[in-house]
């Protein structure tokens, strides 16, 4: 049977998944909030993509694909009660390195703590283009959505992170309400 | 009488470079100056980049060991 395209080879795909495994778990960081959730959800999606490597069709972009699969991989955890953790704040003062000063360090802390405290989804895109850099375009593919959506929730977001920094009331009760409850419409574009 | 040469526009007042343009700046005319990335951006992104640097933890290199033993052993069966 023909696929219909061209697959990378296998070493092709190793490759690949070589170059995007540091951000893929910097990603899979942000949307667990923490180390050892965030490396098991990065090497549940990779393996998964290997066993479907021969759907990735070469040429495409293979960011996007993987990111795809860990946000599935996160949300199909979610919806099966998987281990959603709270913040652990002795933990993250272990694991943040901040060279500089004591005060650097209590900021990241506290990015790090509210960003948990976020709906899944501006915590997604405030990962994938704030943190990330990653274009509007290419998340908008990763999470199925349209781009005025990436930049409004990146918006709310940002605006939701600065006031739970800032400790300021934040005008977004319906955002709130949904944290990590609202499975995104598009699951089904990756394995 | 040319109506026009009387009506000065806003902007257009200053000495005059070798086009016969205004040397200085439009008074309505927009510079567009990147913003600086905010406080939290900033975070965010060293958040991000601190794991990125990480070096890989052992669990993902044994997982690509498997990946590249069964390369290895597919390339040598042809």
């Amino acid at each position: 049977m023909t696929l219909g395209y061209e697959p990378l080879s296998d070493r092709e795909f190793r490759d690949e998944m070589v170059k995007i495994m540091p951000p893929l778990r910097a990603f899979a960081r942000g949307l667990c909030g923490q180390r050892e959730l965030a490396d098991d959800l990065a090497q549940e999606s990779l393996a998964c993509a290997w066993a479907a490597r021969h759907s990735f069709a070469k040429g495409t972009n293979f960011r996007a694909w993987m990111y795809t699969i860990l946000r599935n991989q996160f949300y199909s955890n979610l919806r099966k009660n998987w281990r959603t953790e709270s913040w652990d704040p002795d933990l993250a003062a272990q694991q943040l390195i901040a060279p500089g000063s004591p005060l650097d360090a209590l900021h990241l802390n506290d990015v790090s703590s509210a960003l948990q405290k976020l709906p899944a989804k501006q915590r997604e895109v405030l990962m994938l283009v704030g943190a990330g850099g990653m274009p509007y375009e290419e998340a908008a593919e990763v999470i199925g959505c349209a781009i005025g959506t990436i930049k409004s929730r990146l918006a709310r977001g940002r605006a939701a992170l600065t006031a739970l920094i800032d400790g300021t009331p934040i005008d977004e009760d319906a955002d709130f309400d949904d944290r990590n409850a609202a499975l995104p419409e598009q699951l089904q574009a990756a394995p | 009488m040319n109506s026009t040469q009387d009506v000065k526009k806003p902007g257009n007042l200053g000495a005059k470079d070798i086009d016969g343009r205004s040397a200085r700046p439009r008074q309505n005319e927009k510079t567009t100056v990147p913003a600086p990335p905010d406080p939290v951006t900033i975070a965010l992104k060293r958040i991000h980049d601190d794991v990125v640097d990480e070096p890989l933890p052992d669990d993902f290199l044994a997982l690509l060991g498997e990946i590249d033993a069964k390369i290895a052993a597919d390339e040598g069966r042809q």
